[in-house]
């Protein structure tokens, strides 16, 4: 589909049915009401507009009969769904008052103003249906209620036709206010909303922008507000402050100081303070230094859970990895732990600081084939740096290597020609690790006969899948979990006995498989082939809750309270799970850090899928 | 005092604009009945408007709304297309004005995410464009003296008070309009009607003295110049453009009836709408390049 189309189609789903509102189905009912309430009511309006002849030089001429009265009826229902959409809307703000939302005055004006329109415009319709009493009134349904309602108080027909004016007048007037002050109030997002989601990105959310020419580049990351983009500044400027990210950031559900729409809330007033208005600073752009406080600017894990609830597309990840780019290579300041991960991975190869001799260490005695340039294979295995280094992940890639080798499958790999993919370094906003690594590792990939890769750590597989394709590496790249299931025939699961591993058994998603990569079936199916008593938490699939590993969160230093990963194995917790699986080292790390700080070793099991299978398999066996 | 004379020009403005609603509501009810209303100036000025039009105020006075069936409408399918003069152009200028504020909001907000540079002020590029098309520069690039400071703040002060009671004395005016009385002693509301008128008049011709003098004299202090094109604005804009299209348009009627002392009311209305905005445009260059120097 050409992007032009792609555009249109957008336009239709998202901007005018609005689909992603529907996420939350109040919210969702109250924007239709409104929303479709005002645009019949302006459509209306000006069909009336051009009926008086009051600013085209042509009148319509409307019979009072057969579709007019449909006419008149499609007004009063729609006004009813202002009222009602209004009334709901009030309703969640001052009864519900949901804790992610914003309050501002702008929001209560909007109401104040909606309300007020509609409610004059009935009164208008009122008066005019009293005062001339046509055949036809009962079609307007609400504005016969309102006549009977007036002439039950005492309102005559003359009374009605001298005052009916006014009202007219007041609902003018009110008109005129709402746009007037739309472009200077929330209301902007009627124009903002769809103009962002028509400019918006087409990237696959998984890929960073790229830093072209880095070597050359002058500005890196942003650290003035005018480095943003146009697309950028006007994602600011549509946020409506509506908190649906917040609801869902991990970061902000576990205490910590950092909130996708503060995020970018702040930015757009920033943006608005040095921009469009005067200041004192001399016309200073530079960013406020509460953007890049440490305990909000490394709190975002990149998990994407705000990315999937946006309704108009805005990428707050995106905004901080903008920012940490700027630290990390133009200033040079960061937390401690990120500048020791990020040493080791310039001096070392890869974030854990283990000597890179060490890399092959897990494939002793497993007969793996190292290849080498020139040779042919069905399956690269890019085992990565968490599979090499980290003890706990050297067992789940064994596994995997031997549930590989039980089903024949050729593969091989690269040994100590491999390479950390850098997404640890690009998370942390270094680009010029990441390019430096992504360069050394397409190097190689090309010069060994391959079909396609196959990664375990779905960080490394997001990367070579949807970020190497940038540094001009254009390869086939699978997740473990998707050629498991390709292969789970030839592994002969569901022959034999044996009941693998015993318990409940619940699979958390991986942020960096399931939401930015569409995969929540391949390890799910896997899991029913090897046990028959898998839950789901509460949080699971595209609604998933991060481990608190990714976009560098794995390395940095969270204080003991407010721990994402203590969040999160109470999910696990609360459906009585007895073994967790998952299909990410990164997850695994983190559940086992909780379950061990939580003193639950004893009752409560972390594997990893291939661990699983291999479990189930080799009970059969033995 | 700084502050207090930004209050006075910042209310100023607004109470103007109030005003002139009220005005506007005044002149506009239907079904106004009264003696002035019928016999008067403003009844004068009805006679300009079309036989529709005066048969839909005597409808109003009668109470015979028109059917459902004949209603082509103004105001909801009621009482039929006003077409006098001063509708469309209060029309016009309201949704206009709305337009204007709408489109400024929008292309000061795009276009600054657009180009990613600080927006610049309408102020600014006001400023700009004078200094591009400045015919004067070179007769009027003079500095102003100091002793002009003191003075000249009093009389900045001075054109808003003219600008408030003209205002007020207008509208008061205007709900007892009737210039065919000249015998206040018969009368005491005829009395009290010319006395208005006098006063009215009076500050009219202060006011465009004052203005004048500013303009042939010099320069005002950047605070009160707010004051001054609030009074501009006002008499231009709000009150001087609807008031010249209606008196030109009877003025120039050669059925028009009326009378030799409305014909003088009208020319001097004319007159001093022309001569206002190029007033308004000298003065501007003259503070301009004075505030410059």
């Amino acid at each position: 589909m050409t992007d032009k189309k792609e555009k249109i189609k957008d336009f239709f789903i998202y901007s005018l049915f609005q689909l992603r509102i529907w996420k939350k189905i109040y919210a969702g009912v109250t924007h239709f009401l409104i929303f479709w309430g005002v645009s019949i009511q302006i459509v209306g309006t000006a069909i009336n507009l051009m009926q008086m002849r009051l600013f085209t030089p042509f009148e319509l001429s409307v019979p009072r009969a057969g579709g007019y009265f449909f006419y008149e009826w499609i007004m009063d229902l729609a006004g009813v769904f202002i009222i009602v959409g209004v009334l709901m809307a009030l309703i969640r703000r001052l009864v519900m008052r949901p804790k992610y939302m914003g309050y501002k005055w702008d929001d209560y004006f909007a109401i104040a103003l909606l309300t007020l329109m509609a409610l004059a415009g009935f009164t208008t319709e009122g008066m005019r249906l009293l005062s001339v009493s046509p055949d036809w009134s009962g079609y307007s349904f609400i504005g016969t209620f309102v006549a009977d309602l007036f002439s039950a108080w005492g309102v005559t027909p003359d009374i009605a036709f001298r005052t009916q004016p006014y009202f007219v007048l007041l609902h003018v007037f009110l008109g005129l206010v709402f746009a007037a002050a739309l472009p200077f109030t929330k209301m902007r997002h009627i124009i903002m909303a769809p103009l962002n989601i028509w400019l918006r990105p087409r990237r696959v959310t998984g890929a960073l922008e790229k830093i072209e020419d880095i070597d050359e580049a002058e500005i890196l990351g942003v650290g003035n507000i005018n480095e943003f983009t146009t697309s950028e500044l006007i994602s600011f400027d549509a946020c409506l402050d509506c908190g649906r990210c917040e609801e869902v950031c991990p970061a902000t559900i576990s205490g910590l100081n950092y909130s996708p729409r503060t995020l970018i809330q702040h930015l757009r007033d920033d943006a608005v303070a040095k921009l469009l208005k005067k200041n004192g600073d001399n016309g200073s752009m530079e960013l406020s230094e509460a953007m890049f406080e440490e305990e909000t600017l490394w709190a975002c894990t990149t998990c994407g859970a705000c990315l999937t609830r946006c309704p108009i597309f805005i990428r707050p990840p995106e905004r901080v990895i903008d920012l940490r780019r700027y630290k990390t290579l133009m200033t040079g300041e960061m937390p401690k732990s990120v500048g020791d991960t990020l040493r080791n991975m310039e001096r070392q190869g890869n974030p854990w600081g283990m000597p890179p001799q060490n890399r092959v260490d897990w494939a002793k005695g497993l007969d793996v084939k190292e290849l080498a340039p020139g040779d042919e294979t069905d399956i690269l295995f890019f085992a990565g740096c968490a599979a090499a280094f980290d003890e706990r992940n050297k067992k789940v890639t064994q596994s995997f290597v031997k549930l590989l080798q039980k089903a024949d499958v050729k593969f091989g790999i690269l040994g100590l020609d491999e390479a950390c993919c850098g997404e640890t370094a690009r998370r942390m906003g270094h680009e010029y690790i990441f390019q430096v690594m992504a360069e050394q590792n397409i190097e190689i990939f090309n010069e060994i006969n391959f079909k396609r890769i196959v990664t375990q750590c779905p960080h490394c597989f997001n990367t070579l899948k949807n970020e190497y394709s940038q540094m001009g590496g254009d390869f086939e790249v699978i997740h473990s979990s998707q050629l498991l299931t390709e292969i789970a025939d030839d592994l002969a699961l569901d022959e034999g006995k044996s009941e693998g591993v015993q318990g409940k058994l619940t699979y958390h998603d991986s942020c960096y498989l399931g939401r930015y990569n569409d995969e929540y079936n391949a390890p799910r199916n896997l899991l029913d082939k090897a046990s028959e008593n898998r839950v789901e938490m509460a949080r699971s699939g595209e609604n998933s809750f991060c481990c608190g590993a990714g976009g560098g969160g794995m390395w940095v230093e969270t204080p003991s309270d407010k721990r994402i990963n203590q969040k999160r194995l109470q999910d696990a917790i609360d459906v009585k799970a007895d073994v967790v699986a998952t299909a990410c080292p990164y997850c695994l790390t983190m559940f086992e850090d909780a379950v061990n700080v939580k003193g639950l070793g004893e009752k409560m099991q972390i594997l990893d899928i291939s661990e699983v299978l291999v479990k189930k398999i080799e009970e059969k066996d033995g | 005092m700084k502050k207090q004379s930004r209050g006075i020009a910042l209310l100023g403005p607004l109470l103007g604009l109030f005003l002139a609603l009220v005005a506007l509501l005044a002149f506009t009810t239907p079904g106004k009945s009264s003696a002035a209303f019928d016999a008067g100036e403003y009844a004068a000025w009805r006679s300009f408007h079309n036989a529709e039009t005066t048969a839909a105020i005597q409808q109003v006075n009668e109470f015979s709304p028109p059917t459902p069936n004949e209603n082509p409408c103004l105001h909801c399918h009621i009482a039929g297309q006003e077409i006098g003069a001063w509708t469309p152009l209060y029309r016009w200028f309201s949704f206009g004005a709305v337009g204007l504020i709408f489109l400024f909001g929008m292309i000061r907000s795009l276009s600054t995410w657009n180009t990613r540079e600080q927006w610049k002020p309408l102020k600014a590029r006001l400023s700009d464009l004078v200094k591009t098309i400045d015919p004067l520069s070179k007769q009027l690039d003079k500095p102003a003296p100091q002793w002009q400071r003191t003075l000249w703040y009093s009389l900045g002060g001075a054109a808003m008070l003219f600008l408030l009671m003209q205002v007020i004395s207008g509208i008061i005016g205007a709900f007892h309009l009737d210039p065919f009385i000249f015998d206040p002693d018969t009368d005491t509301h005829a009395s009290l009607i010319l006395s208005i008128k006098a006063i009215h008049w009076g500050l009219g011709i202060l006011l465009l003295v004052t203005v004048l003098f500013f303009n042939l004299i010099g320069t005002l202090f950047k605070s009160e110049q707010r004051s001054y094109w609030a009074t501009m604005l006002i008499i231009g804009g709000v009150l001087g453009i609807p008031a010249t299209v209606q008196l030109t348009l009877g003025y120039f009627n050669p059925e028009s009836t009326i009378i030799p002392v409305s014909h003088l009311y009208a020319l001097h209305i004319m007159l001093i709408s022309a001569l206002a905005p190029s007033i308004a445009a000298m003065y501007f260059i003259i503070t301009h390049k004075k505030s410059e120097g």
